[in-house]
């Protein structure tokens, strides 16, 4: 029997569908719990992702107000106890809104930390294109990849950029291990130096940040975005543009696992799952 | 309207469905200590140095034909002659900004372009929070709850981890957005963070 994960949906998200598929090849079963249904829906799940989109049309501040919803107190009740819980873009503006992301002690609700107004050197606003993550080791979240494996993932937002009031924060977190994904070099070896390989000015350079715990992680980039090689865009620079060049022409080579894929075998991974439901 | 800057209060014509949002999920969040009505503006603040002629007069004709501070079809603007349009003694100002974003070198650079001198120009957003009269001494209390969201179970409209504000309770103040000692336009004439328009 496979794990169940809840998939949270409320108003205004829109990548539910690809992000349920993507699960579904990691081997997960997953049940869409919509926000018309009463919160006690989201009882007795193995995991739980907030996908990406608008919730509420982003009204006050992304992710704000869904941060306030009923359901959040069963999801933090549920990571308090250690279950895995997944936001994406604008699942991860909630996770973030809510507290659960740094997090504290078990029932602190305080909220530690902001994603931000992209702040692109003299602009900012809205921005979407591939980016490269590193992998940094030590979170079950990149138990899928190599420790320093360099990961192409689109990313389409305007409020992505981690920050707290207290300038020290993020670079405590990531000495903790907090931020198990950072953004890279596009091209070369080595951590983003400024735009364009940080798309959004985050601190730390970080592109996904977890509670203490690690069982809940924020991501800011679209794993299920790539979770497939013909998404690929086949002008990317880097091995995976390089095979995604190769896939041309052969079906099952298009149809291949892609490098956002190992994110939600990772999770499939700390909930049990060994065998994937599909070759990859 | 304090002689060095210009302010411009823009807001929905109709209802602002951020605004009415945020009164909903104050009331889950607050209960009865919600408030009453939540509107919301955006707050545009303005220097001019050696703009000739009056830069007030001279910016509000402009600003009403171009459509970069807003849109007609949508929204009220008023250029604010020292007081804010709030309801009273009972009624909270929220002032917000993002920390560090507040300044539109491109606004700057426009008005420049159209009406001479240098500009300054930030932008930022004012929550109006309004409860009853008999709440009136209860206020500032009220509105401190309702602005700061410092924790999941309370508060919404600021986050301090990326933004500054101000609550304002039975004055108003010009400039109001917080962080305006940042410079002069001339200092600016390089600065600023933003390609952003109405």
């Amino acid at each position: 029997m496979r794990p169940r994960v809840a998939l949270v949906r409320l108003p205004g998200m829109n990548c539910e569908d690809e992000t349920a598929r993507a699960l579904e090849a990691a081997g997960l079963e997953v049940r869409p719990v919509a926000w018309d249904e009463p919160p006690s829906a989201l009882a007795g799940f193995e995991a739980y992702v907030l996908p990406g989109g608008f919730s509420y049309q982003d009204r006050v501040r992304a992710g704000a107000i869904a941060a306030k919803d009923p359901r959040l107190e069963v999801i933090a009740q549920a990571a308090d106890r250690g279950t895995p819980v997944l936001g994406i873009c604008n699942g991860a503006q909630i996770l973030v809104e809510a507290g659960l992301v740094p997090g504290g002690a078990p029932g602190d609700d305080s909220i530690a930390l902001a994603l931000a107004t992209n702040h692109l050197g003299a602009a900012r606003g809205y921005h979407a294109r591939w980016v490269v993550l590193e992998a940094r080791g030590g979170s079950p979240w990149t138990e899928a990849y190599a420790p320093g494996e360099r990961i192409p993932m689109p990313m389409a937002h305007g409020e992505g950029r981690f920050t707290a009031k207290d300038p020290g924060r993020m670079p405590l977190l990531l000495a903790r291990g907090q931020v198990p994904f950072t953004y890279a070099q596009g091209a070369a070896a080595g951590e983003a130096r400024g735009w364009p390989d940080n798309p959004n000015g985050s601190e730390a350079n970080a592109a996904g940040v977890t509670n203490a715990r690690g069982n809940v992680l924020a991501l800011m980039p679209h794993p299920e975005r790539a979770e497939r090689m013909f998404h690929v865009p086949p002008d990317l620079a880097g091995p995976w543009g390089e095979r995604r060049r190769r896939a041309r022409g052969d079906n099952a080579a298009m149809y291949a696992k892609g490098p956002g894929h190992g994110l939600f075998l990772s999770l499939a991974w700390s909930l049990g799952v060994r065998a994937t439901a599909e070759a990859g | 309207m304090n002689g060095d800057w210009i302010q411009l209060w823009v807001e929905r014509q109709a209802v602002d469905p951020a605004a009415s949002t945020a009164g909903h999920t104050l009331q889950l969040l607050l209960g009865r200590d919600a408030p009453v009505r939540v509107g919301r503006a955006d707050l545009w603040e303005l220097q001019a140095e050696g703009a000739p002629g009056d830069a007030a007069s001279r910016f509000e004709t402009w600003m009403r034909a171009s459509n970069l501070f807003l849109n007609p079809n949508r929204d009220r603007g008023v250029v604010l002659e020292g007081v804010a349009p709030v309801p009273g003694p009972s009624a909270a100002s929220v002032v917000t900004v993002e920390r560090g974003l507040a300044d539109s070198r491109a606004h700057a650079l426009t008005l420049g372009h159209a009406l001479g001198g240098r500009w300054r120009v930030r932008r930022g957003t004012v929550w109006t929070l309004l409860w009853p009269p008999e709440r009136a001494d209860e206020v500032a209390v009220l509105a401190d709850r309702a602005a700061w969201a410092r924790r999941r179970s309370s508060g919404l409209l600021v986050n301090p981890e990326s933004q500054d504000a101000v609550v304002l309770v039975g004055t108003w103040a010009c400039p109001a957005l917080p962080g305006a000692e940042g410079g002069t336009p001339a200092q600016l004439e390089n600065g600023g963070s933003d390609g952003g328009v109405a």
